[in-house]
């Protein structure tokens, strides 16, 4: 090799030796620096939904606590007062279906917020009333198996329970099904929850790119807290399957 | 060690994401598929290279070869960048883009040269395209994946791409713009033979790391 070609050579080693140091930096970054905006990105989420479900906590105690036991004794005092006259009664007993009325929904928008059951007694009671509740709706009809029982540590179960409840919803909502069937397993350590539906299904890809809806987004959100693993899969016409595997 | 049969050996690493390949093949996530294919012709096109053509054909053969090598290669890479969504499932942005490369392909080895002699410039333009299209994928990975990026098939596949398509790049301007073939020239192309290798290694990585076709077990048959 002659001189100008050695100097060639050598230059374009050099040049290859800096395009690789641009290119190992260029990934090192990426993946620096990417690990950082997900840690930030799951703390922000962790503490906006932490946020609402103590808000939502917050007023839910207030309804089931604080007026339903003023509007029962209204109707008891209603209810006291003795009547002579006809009309004065039926405006009395309409009152008193009004007062009932008012309680069923208050405690309909308190069960919404944050059910009773799951405070006192557990994830697995509070989705069997769940979907119970639904069942009796008729609107559709959920099989919910259980495979076995195991403990879920207790911060974790309004995810849970609100992960479903967004399934259930988005069943009823956009996938014209007839039946949903829910399992609930436990694997080496893992939470294993299935979702079936024979609805429409849809386009998963779609519509996580284009939906303006948060009801996806609100399953991704809760899945990434856990630091679980959430797949659905959609075929047009033969229904939903949502898979969520979440470290107990 | 003879050069050409340690040159075989370096392109041999192609076996790695290939054995990885077999493995995974039937239970990796089907919008691979492409780059399972790209995988066994590169190995077969190693072999075929080295078994057949360099001891017994011309070195216009393997010319033809090697052209016929690198538009197979851009197809089917742009095949799968189609499967991977980097189209946003604009289909006629994907068939122009292959019309555009096999218009490329003919015009520069029927027209402006013959197929039995060196041409650079689609394979350099080609290069581009893909170097591109992987920048591409990998920022769309960084924004959308939620996980540690680190373990993601696509993002390793497509830094893998973005090292040999760039070398590829740099290598083949140097030779297209100078056709004195000195031993200069002949070390610069070595450089390919490493970054080859491990862009082969990095393939195999992204292979064993593909989400598999269902992840999820059918816990109802538990029962």
């Amino acid at each position: 090799m002659g001189e100008r070609e050695y100097q060639f050579y050598e230059a374009v080693m050099i040049l290859a030796l800096l395009i690789g140091i641009i290119i190992a930096y260029f990934i090192i970054t990426i993946i620096r620096y990417h690990r950082r905006y997900i840690k930030l990105q799951k703390e922000r989420i962790l503490a906006e939904i932490t946020i609402q479900e103590n808000e939502r906590k917050r007023i839910a105690t207030d309804l089931h606590d604080g007026l339903g036991p003023v509007l029962s004794s209204v109707k008891l005092h209603i209810n006291t007062v003795e009547l002579v006259n006809a009309s004065d009664k039926a405006i009395i007993d309409k009152a008193g279906k009004h007062i009932d009325e008012i309680i069923r929904s208050m405690r309909q928008i308190s069960y919404n917020l944050l059910p009773n059951t799951l405070e006192r007694k557990g994830l697995l009671e509070a989705i069997r009333e769940f979907t119970t509740l639904i069942n009796e709706r008729r609107e559709l009809r959920i099989e919910l198996q259980v495979l076995k029982g195991f403990p879920i540590p207790r911060e974790k179960e309004i995810h849970i329970f609100r992960m479903i409840q967004e399934i259930v919803h988005n069943t009823l909502k956009h996938a014209g099904a007839n039946s949903l069937k829910i399992g609930l397993g436990e694997d080496d350590g893992f939470l294993l929850i299935l979702a079936q539906d024979d609805g429409k299904g849809f386009d998963v890809a779609r519509a996580k790119e284009e939906s303006a809806g948060l009801g996806l987004k609100s399953l991704e959100s809760r899945t990434e807290i856990l630091n679980g693993q959430l797949i659905i899969e959609s075929t047009p016409n033969r229904g939903t399957e949502h898979f969520i595997k979440i470290p107990v | 060690m003879s050069e050409p049969l340690r040159k075989f050996l370096f392109s041999l690493t192609i076996v790695f994401p290939a054995i990885m390949g077999l493995v995974r093949y039937r239970n990796a996530d089907h919008r691979y598929r492409p780059f399972f294919y790209y995988i066994f012709y590169s190995l077969f096109n190693e072999l075929f290279v080295f078994f057949y053509i360099d001891p017994h054909a011309t070195k216009q053969a393997s010319i033809i070869n090697w052209e016929i090598f690198n538009l197979v290669e851009c197809m089917v890479l742009l095949v799968q960048f189609y499967y991977w969504q980097r189209f946003k499932n604009n289909k006629l942005l994907f068939l122009g883009l292959l019309g555009v490369a096999l218009a490329g392909w003919l015009s520069e080895n029927f027209v402006f040269s013959t197929i039995y002699s060196f041409n650079p410039v689609f394979l350099i333009a080609y290069s581009f395209a893909l170097v591109l299209l992987s920048i591409n994928t990998i920022n769309h990975q960084v924004v959308n994946y939620n996980r540690s990026i680190s373990k993601n098939a696509l993002f390793i596949i497509c830094v893998g791409m973005v090292i040999f398509f760039i070398y590829t790049i740099v290598i083949f301007t140097i030779l297209a713009t100078n056709n004195k073939h000195t031993k200069a020239f002949s070390s610069v192309f070595e450089i390919r033979v490493y970054i080859n290798a491990l862009t082969n290694i990095l393939y195999a990585i992204g292979i064993y790391l593909i989400p598999g076709k269902t992840l999820h077990r059918n816990i109802f048959q538990e029962k």
